[in-house]
């Protein structure tokens, strides 16, 4: 083969993942759109690192403005020798490119995303091998976010030990959330990890509050695909203690009274919304991007977004509950890739926490047309069975 | 073949293909039919992407199966400008149904449809990574975000202008010079373009 | 090189499957592990054909639980695996159908498979050799939850020779396979994607490339049928018999099934084995040409081995003439020598029957049967 034949077989890449469309996230939008130089810094380190001579970004297709913007800060470090042919004289070279998508939120799968990158269809690839071994055109391959490798940079001038003591236990550095929902101030947030989930919703440094003078009814802490917490969890553990903004703490208790990190997109739910709603407009965004390979999600996606359509239309009955239930527990952890889990997640928890809701939208068919149902008692720390 | 890129898209295409080892060349496949779409309409007809399936070498399947999967690529042809609001959860948390009732108020449009002038299409897509600026939608290139009813009427008139605009350049190339008929039909579009003749639901 | 390898990799590997142990070469599959040992410890396989590089792992009925991933680490997967993609390792302890969470995914599979489909198998040719109903037979639940409108498609022409229902795909990717891998001109594919993701050629292109006919063969479901054999007759009332011919295409091996109905050779197509794929002989896959396939439809273009074996579970072993004992022909006995009139052979003197349904092009129809004007 004449690619072999001209790079060598031991080519290698390095390909940053900037799909960001994940609902709830946009910080590497942020970063992209801002601060593009970190990120080219970024990938030069850790290209180096690599040994990639060629390195990508794959950015999801919506975002094409900042594609000009990638593409001025490429050239303009090239101008000053960055880039190119041997770098600072090194004789080390590196060319980035910016790779377009064109709208499939599976993409950010990152073997999907190599498929896509391969002028392919998104379909995720079946692991293993895992892009290491076997990635872009068969070379091995890493796949990193836009936020980690612009983290290389902190990283590497202030040195691997200095970064970790920022934050707390195993959360080390920091973590950009982007927050929006019903809050007063939506944006992208740099935090430490060290703060509470109160402080962040609440204090003027960052959300500054529920917007509206509404009451805080539920938040998905980390991008739509992880659970979502009633209000009385979400500040509190079920063991009545403080929830913090780190990986650990918002995972206290597993899935049964906590949550997940995940893709820092903080979602924040006022009393004035439907959970039946909401959750309806995810299992429609993950059927929407389902990639259709394999069987459980692409028919279980379907069928809980026609269910969900029914609850909220007040056609549903009691029984679809448990069937969405039942759904959900066999997509999850049985497809190819993680967006089946993705898909049943938001569907569990929402069940989980929300159930009474869901059935007053059975009963209640025409009110939960008209109004809706309120903030419940979730406000108020009530003690959570750790069942189902 | 009748459809074909002018010397400077071609010499894009160029750029784009070196940008992969030798042989890849199918990894231009989606930025190229970003290209063609741009170039031929808004859409992509069996003849555009027969004609990029040449271009870079590919069976003319390898290009429906790619163009079918994205869902940025239109298979129909669409207005021509076009309104995807994003629908997913911290949009709606935020109120994009309202919009997308607005807009059906206002240009008598429901996701998927065309106005019977052809200027418009609304299009709900899923979320498009700017939910802190929520509701929003994407229009052209850029996306429009913090939407309010106001801001809708101020993008449909603006889309208006740039029309005008458009047609401008083409009907006097060179000012504002020309004749009688072509100034009518000028005038009619600035009439459509300050609101003033309300389009057809 | 080869010496540093063997001293490190044990020859075989041993691997447990639902307590039976066998050692098999390294880098087999779970799934052809199983298989090696046979019965109901092989995890039903839909999308994965061993004979086509890169099928698998979409249709997820081979899920199976590792217990074991390896005698070097012996801890369980947390995820249960498809056996159709995953490596044994040496050491693996797997269940199969010991393991209720294995039976319980397998049948939600079986849902979800079955959700958009049309169950029209009343009038679907596949319907007596389709892997989707003995899967939902052997592992489904009965009944279905949905209750919505099922999936409908646009209908398309893909050419003389194959019919396609996309309703009934489950879309395991196979025919794709097939496409690439057996003829040089792909022009169908996988459109669209989630639950709107279809088999087609987007411009109702005639598939006609001389291999394509294994596309049928290859196909678990009635998506893609044969043509010329379209409802001409329900498979179990057929004889299939093993025929070969030397066929003048290298890549064609020329050994096939014919299923015969009286003398007329309804359908052609390649011999399979007990796992409903292609049969290999030598090594190599037995893939027969589009001419074999469509074009040879009298039995003296045959040179006929013998009746097919069908295993006895398969409806179509119902309508059999291996071993059958004949009852003994008592009419010319009783009439003293003489055949009887009425029971005399219909083929001969009827006018309907003086049609070679097996040599129709396409389905039979009335219009087949109608008296031509002399
Ligand atoms: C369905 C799905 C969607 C994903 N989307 C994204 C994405 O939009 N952006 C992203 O950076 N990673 C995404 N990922 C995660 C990537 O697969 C991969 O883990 C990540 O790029 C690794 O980068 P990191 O180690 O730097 O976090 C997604 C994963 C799945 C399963
Ligand atoms: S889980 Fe969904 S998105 Fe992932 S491979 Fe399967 S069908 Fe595609
Ligand atoms: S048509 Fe048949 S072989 Fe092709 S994907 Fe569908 S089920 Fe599989
Ligand atoms: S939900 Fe609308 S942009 Fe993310
Ligand atoms: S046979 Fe293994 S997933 Fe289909």
């Amino acid at each position: 083969m004449e690619f072999f034949g001209k790079t060598g077989r031991s080519a290698r890449y390095l390909v940053v993942n900037a799909d960001e469309s994940e609902p709830g996230t946009f910080k590497d939008r942020y970063l992209m759109e801002f601060i593009p130089h970190l990120l080219i810094e970024g990938m030069i380190t850790a290209s180096y690192a690599l040994g990639s001579k060629c390195s990508y970004i794959y950015i999801r297709g919506e975002y094409a403005w900042i594609v000009d913007i990638l593409e001025q800060a490429i050239a303009e470090a090239k101008n000053n020798g960055w880039l190119g042919k041997n770098i600072l004289g090194t004789g080390y070279d590196l060319e980035i490119y910016v790779q377009r998508g064109a709208g499939a939120y599976i993409c950010g799968e990152e073997t999907a995303l190599l498929e896509s990158l391969e002028g392919k269809r998104g379909n995720p690839r079946i692991k293993p091998p895992f892009p290491a071994v076997r990635g872009l055109w068969d070379c091995p391959t890493v796949v990193n976010n836009v936020e980690t490798i612009a983290a290389v940079v902190p990283i590497i001038n202030e040195g691997g030990e200095e970064y970790a003591k920022i934050g707390v236990g195993k959360s080390t550095g920091t973590k950009l959330i982007s927050a929006c929902g019903n809050i007063k101030k939506p944006g992208v947030y740099e935090i430490d990890m060290t703060i509470s989930v109160e402080e962040f919703i609440y204090s003027d440094e960052y959300c500054g509050g529920m917007a509206n003078g509404r009451k805080l009814k539920a938040c998905i802490p980390g991008g739509s695909s992880v659970p979502i917490l009633p209000a009385n969890l979400l500040l509190k553990t079920a063991k009545g203690e403080t929830r913090y903004m780190n990986y650990e703490s918002l995972a206290d208790g597993g899935f049964a009274t906590g949550s997940m990190m995940g893709s820092g997109g903080f979602i924040v739910i006022d009393d004035s919304q439907c959970i039946v709603r909401h959750t309806y407009t995810l299992a429609r965004f993950y059927r929407h991007e389902s990639c259709g390979q394999c069987s459980p999600c692409r028919e279980g996606t379907g069928w809980m977004e026609k269910i969900l359509w029914n609850l909220e239309t007040g056609k549903g009955k009691m029984g679809d509950i448990d069937l969405l239930w039942d759904i959900q527990r066999k997509i999850e952890g049985n497809t190819i890739c993680p967006l089946g889990d993705a898909a049943a997640w938001p569907v569990a928890a929402a069940i989980r926490h929300f159930r009474d809701e869901f059935e007053w939208h059975v009963t209640n068919p025409d009110d939960a047309q008209r109004r809706n149902y309120g903030i419940g008692h979730y406000a108020n720390p009530i003690p959570v069975p750790v069942t189902a | 073949m009748s459809l074909s890129f002018s010397d400077d898209m071609l010499k894009e295409v160029q750029r784009i293909v070196e940008s992969y080892p030798q042989g890849k060349q199918k990894s231009a496949l989606i930025p190229v039919l970003h290209i063609a779409q741009q170039e031929f309409g808004g859409w992509l007809s069996t003849e555009t992407m027969d004609y990029v399936a040449t271009l870079l070498g590919l069976k003319p399947i390898e290009v429906y199966e790619v163009a079918t999967f994205y869902s940025m690529f239109n298979l129909k042809p669409v207005g021509k400008y076009m309104f995807e609001i994003c629908q997913t959860g911290p949009c709606m948390l935020n109120g994009s149904d309202e919009i997308v009732a607005y807009i059906y108020e206002k240009l008598g449009i429901k996701p998927g449809e065309t106005t019977t002038d052809g200027m418009f299409t609304l299009k709900t897509v899923e979320c498009l990574g700017a939910c802190g600026y929520a509701p929003m939608m994407q229009q052209g290139k850029h996306y429009r975000e913090h939407l309010t009813k106001e801001k809708i009427d101020t993008i449909v008139d603006e889309c208006w202008g740039m029309l005008y605009k458009i047609i401008k350049n083409k009907i006097f190339p060179l000012g504002d010079r020309g004749y009688m008929g072509r100034k009518l039909l000028l005038e009619k579009l600035t009439l459509k373009a300050s609101g003033s003749m309300s389009v057809p639901p | 090189m080869a010496d540093e390898v063997k001293k490190e990799v044990p020859a075989r590997f041993k691997v447990t499957i639902d307590n039976i142990t066998i050692e098999v070469a390294p880098g087999t599959t779970i799934l052809n592990a199983a298989r090696q040992i046979g019965g109901d410890v092989t995890p039903p396989a839909m999308c994965y054909y061993s004979k086509l590089q890169g099928s698998g792992g979409k249709c997820r009925t081979c899920l199976v639980e590792v217990e074991a991933g390896s005698a070097a680490d012996p801890r369980p997967m947390p995820k249960l695996v498809a056996s159709c993609r995953t490596a044994v390792m040496d050491g693996m302890v797997l269940k199969n159908i010991t393991s209720e969470r294995v039976l319980d995914a397998r049948a939600g599979v079986v849902e979800f498979l079955l959700l958009n489909h049309p169950l029209d198998c009343p009038i679907c040719d596949q319907a007596g050799e389709c892997h989707l109903q003995d899967l939902g037979y052997e592992h489904g639940k009965e009944g279905t939850r949905y209750e919505f409108k099922r999936r409908t498609f646009e209908k398309e022409d893909i050419g003389p020779y194959i019919q396609l229902h996309m309703t009934r795909c489950i879309l395991c990717y196979r025919c794709t396979y097939v496409a690439d891998q057996l003829t040089d001109n792909r022009v169908h594919g996988v459109l669209e994607r989630r639950d709107h993701a279809e088999i087609s050629t987007y411009i109702s292109k005639a598939i006609d490339s001389d291999f394509s006919g294994n596309m049928i063969d290859v196909c678990p479901v009635g998506a893609l049928t044969d043509k010329t054999f379209r409802f001409k007759n329900r498979v179990w009332f057929t004889k299939p018999v093993d025929a070969h011919r030397d066929c003048e295409n290298p890549k064609c091996c020329g050994k096939v099934t014919l299923w015969q109905r009286g003398d007329d050779v309804l359908r052609v197509t390649a011999r399979k084995d007990q796992w409903g794929e292609v049969q290999s002989f030598d090594g190599k896959p037995g893939w027969i040409c589009n001419t074999c396939r469509f074009d040879k439809k009298h039995s003296n273009d045959w040179v006929v081995e013998g009746p097919t074996k069908v295993s006895r579970h398969s409806v179509i072993s119902q309508g059999h003439y291996i071993d059958m004992q004949m009852p003994k022909e008592i009419m010319p006995e009783v009439m003293g020598g003489r055949a009887p009139k009425l029971l005399m052979d219909i083929q001969d003197i009827s006018e309907v029957n003086s049609v070679d349904i097996g040599l129709l092009p396409g389905p039979a129809t009335s219009k087949t049967f109608e008296k031509k004007e002399q």
